[in-house]
């Protein structure tokens, strides 16, 4: 297959010297070798040389990998685990056809269209969740907070003009939304845009933008995220703007980084990718590279004790962390603390946490425990997904911290007065 | 194939979810940190002593072999497991079951990860000193069995050193204690110390009791930087011959320090022949003076620089430097051999000036890396699996490191184990006689020959 020969060096490169074993969540719950970085890598290994098949046990190795990336960066020898993972999802997307199994490729689907997705957000909103209430005991699926899972009542995007402007801009800001925050957390997403205005920049909201195309990267499905990636990319550099904000770490990622992997076979369009990826900023790294922030007009509230969870798009891929950190600690009465292990997985993963929802509970348990541990009474990320798995991992045990975006703690320590 | 009714009876014994017997989890038991190989029929996750007697009973009564294994992170082949056995995988016990200050001792299983370990002690202001490189993924079971050591040995010595006593399953299934709590108490054989380093071919070990150490008060980590790895070597033995004893005397050479710095970016010198790395450790009062001895040792040796390190983060990164040595080389080629040779200290200087003289007759890459202290070198023969007459020239130099070890009166492995990987080495070094012993107390304790079969001789 051609997509392992293209990594075969790599895979080649692996000497099984072990030290990825303890780096690795999904291999420090199980404790399996198939559930290890140097598993995986051996297995996808195996596969290229024919010796073993593609079942159903090699897809799980496969499939239930959280591309956290804490293998690569603990690689003595530079092995990038979660590439491997990725070449080998799409080697099995190749194999196939499609991807398997049908919900799994469902979901998906629904992800990358638009109004599939609003449908579908609608559906759970109403039906879904009247069901639900009528199930007893049924609040968590699969390890998943489904009754406490916030649904918009409106799409964001339907609840806000495509310009919002500002006396004097300094700046004209696209606002890339994402799926989560427009269906589920539209609240952070007007966070944003106060910061935002609060600041001098115009912002403005492609109506026509869609889901960035990493969930279908992430399983294989290159061709679908290709489709989204131009479309994202089209809507965006058609307006007149300076720069491009998103609040999703995982996004983020896309946008900025995975877009010139995913285009490098496309030379001629390539340099159109690298104009969009170069004006692609993390919302706090705007914040604290692009804006400056007038600490005056931030407002004292009640005092509070908040601790930051290191989205895995972040820390590892974006390489984002001193500018949440930052930006928190810049508000008023706010007293930062760190947890133990805040750069490590929450256990979300996309589809992971549905999936292998066993071993993602335990993980999200272990992330829990930290947050509990820091005696913080607020957790703030830079990541939808993590925000809300870690929500409901912290429902679920029966603890009462909360959840929010360092955008909704910044928006927050903005008075009113608009 | 593994039938349906072995399966089932494992399945009764240790649950449902602690058997695997699919192409894919057998696949990945089938290999360690060696290039050997092999295949089992399954692999079980016993998780209490109760458990893995019944499975040694029952594997007894259908005669199936057992292959004892932790993280697999060996260098040995010692958990490389043959046709038809089964594996016993001791990693899902890992729960520290007592740790007493008072008494300086720890009792865990054997599935717990050395640093997880040392995690937990540290909140105690103790540590565990035999830290193998690996120390992040090898369980404790592991390092028992192939007796591990680790850059600290050279003035705490190696694992054997640390076990005061054992809860063994003996291949017929019963259960004996050896030693104990105590720190002089062996009357009559001492098992303890014939089960450390056994590689699991006399008895699994279910309980491990462990000598602690309050941490040291205060410790200084050094770097010195040569041009000549010779000038290096020199320094060792001149530090040994002063009577100092540094926690830790690490030497690499160019080619590693060049693959190190390039996992690290810790700031090593590309250029340099050959650097050591230095640690003391004691009261604060002597340090001082400790390090002033070492510089100027150094600076006979025609040290290009001597530095020490200022901070937390610098004793850190030339830690993590060291201790990724041997996972970097990939970077250069995509295999390697390693040796585990150990001379008499005073030798040293010999034994680095036929590596060197090695790495030019046979044109073959080698890096020199070792625990100068203790006198245990780790040659790291670079090659490509691929290339036949690499691989030929590759086997006579293992030969003929091996070779030159004994000749200077050594030993062809210090802390490795013997595994698959030096069971011909293992015959240059003692004699039949010897060997006759080895046997006879194999077969003393597991007289079919079912645990870990092949392993050691």
């Amino acid at each position: 297959m051609g997509v392992l020969n293209d990594v075969y060096e790599m895979l080649n490169t692996c000497n099984k010297c072990g030290f990825c074993l303890t780096a690795c969540k999904t291999y420090k719950t199980d404790l399996r070798e198939p559930m290890s970085p140097r598993g995986r890598i051996q297995l996808i290994k195996k596969l290229a040389d024919g010796v073993i098949e593609p079942d159903k046990d090699y897809e799980d190795a496969i499939n239930s990998c959280l591309l956290c990336g804490e293998c690569a960066v603990a690689c003595p020898s530079g092995v990038r685990g979660n590439d491997l993972v990725l070449a080998a999802r799409r080697d099995l997307k190749l194999r196939k056809g499609g991807i398997k199994p049908f919900t799994k490729s469902f979901a998906l689907k629904t992800l990358a269209s638009p109004s599939r997705l609003e449908h579908g957000f609608n559906l759970f909103r109403g039906v879904g969740k009247g069901i639900l209430n009528r199930i007893d005991g049924l609040d968590y699926f699969r390890g998943v907070d489904v009754k406490g899972m916030p649904v918009a009542k409106k799409p964001f995007m339907d609840q806000v003009p495509e310009h919002i402007t500002v006396n004097n801009p300094k700046k004209k800001v696209a606002f890339f939304v994402g799926c989560f925050l427009n269906h589920s957390l539209d609240g952070t997403a007007h966070s944003v845009v106060k910061v935002l205005t609060k600041n001098d920049c115009d912002v403005i909201i492609p109506k026509d933008q869609v889901c960035c195309g990493l969930p279908q990267y992430a399983y294989g499905d290159f061709e679908t995220a290709k489709e989204n990636a131009r479309k994202t990319i089209e809507s965006f550099l058609k307006k007149d703007i300076d720069s491009v904000v998103t609040a999703c770490a995982s996004c983020g990622s896309m946008l900025k980084e995975e877009y010139l992997k995913l285009f490098a076979d496309e030379p001629n369009y390539l340099p159109r990718v690298k104009e969009f990826c170069a004006k692609v900023f993390e919302f706090s790294q705007f914040v604290e590279e692009e804006i400056e922030l007038d600490k005056s007009k931030l407002k004292s509230h009640t005092p509070v004790k908040v601790t930051y969870h290191d989205p895995c798009h972040m820390v590892r891929h974006l390489k984002i962390t001193s500018q949440p950190r930052q930006v928190l600690r810049s508000i008023p009465r706010l007293e930062f603390t760190e947890m133990n292990e805040a750069n490590r997985c929450c256990g979300a993963s996309g589809l992971v946490q549905a999936f292998y929802h066993e071993l993602s509970t335990d993980i999200t348990r272990q992330k829990t425990k930290n947050i509990v541990d820091s005696g913080a009474e607020v957790v703030a990320t830079s990541c939808p997904a993590c925000m809300l798995r870690i929500q409901g991992g912290i429902n679920f045990a029966g603890q009462k911290q909360k959840v929010v975006h360092v955008a909704d703690l910044l928006a927050k320590a903005y008075k009113s007065e608009n | 194939m593994i039938s349906h009714n072995v399966l089932d009876q494992l399945k009764a014994i240790v649950g449902e979810k602690n058997v695997f017997a699919d192409t894919i989890s057998v696949s990945s038991y089938s290999y360690d940190a060696t290039m050997l190989s092999g295949t089992a029929m399954a692999t079980v996750f016993p998780v209490t002593t109760e458990q893995t007697v019944h499975l040694v009973k029952y594997l007894d009564s259908v005669n199936i072999p057992l292959v004892p294994r932790g993280a697999g992170t060996n260098l040995s082949g010692g958990t490389i497991p043959m046709e038809n056995s089964v594996v016993v995988n001791f990693s899902r016990m890992t729960k520290i079951l007592e740790i007493d200050t008072e008494n300086f001792v720890a009792v865990v299983e054997p599935g717990l990860v050395n640093f997880d370990f040392q995690v937990e002690l540290e909140k105690y202001g103790f540590y565990y000193p035999p830290d193998p490189a690996s120390y992040k993924a090898t369980t404790l079971g592991g390092n028992l069995g192939e007796c591990s050591g680790g850059p600290r040995c050279f003035k705490y010595g190696v694992t054997r050193d640390y076990v005061l006593g054992l809860e063994v399953v003996l291949p017929d299934g019963q259960i004996i204690q050896t030693g104990g709590r105590n720190f002089r108490s062996e009357p009559g054989f001492d098992l303890t110390r014939i089960l450390v380093g056994s590689e699991g071919t006399l008895g699994f070990i279910t309980k491990i009791f462990l000598r602690i150490l309050p941490k040291p008060a205060a410790k200084k980590t050094m770097l010195a930087i040569y041009n000549e790895v010779e000038d290096a070597s020199q320094t060792v033995a001149d530090i040994v011959a002063a009577g100092i004893v540094p926690t830790t005397l690490e030497m690499m050479d160019n080619i590693l320090i060049n693959t190190a710095e390039d996992a690290t970016g810790a700031g090593l010198p590309r250029d340099a022949g050959a650097l050591l790395i230095i640690e003391i450790d004691g009261h604060e009062v002597d340090m001082d003076a400790q390090v002033e001895i070492i510089a100027e040792i150094c600076k006979k040796a025609r040290v290009r620089e001597f530095k020490i390190a200022r901070t937390v983060a610098e004793v850190d990164q030339l830690w993590l430097a060291r201790r990724v040595v041997i996972g970097s080389v990939a970077r250069r080629r995509p295999s390697y051999s390693l040796q585990d040779v150990t001379v008499p200290r005073s030798m040293f200087p010999s034994a680095v000036k036929e590596i060197v003289k090695v790495r030019k007759d046979y044109n073959l890459d080698i890096g020199i890396l070792a625990h100068a202290g203790d006198g245990n070198f780790h040659p790291l023969v670079l090659f490509d699996q691929r290339n036949k007459d690499e691989v030929e020239r590759v086997h006579a130099v293992e030969k003929h490191i091996c070779t030159m070890a004994l000749a200077l009166g050594g030993t062809v492995s210090g802390e490795h184990g013997i595994g698959l990987l030096k069971k011909h080495f293992i015959e240059m070094e003692f004699s039949a006689t010897a060997m006759e012993s080895f046997k006879k107390i194999k077969s003393a304790f597991d007289p079919n020959h079912r645990f870990n079969p092949g392993k050691i001789m």
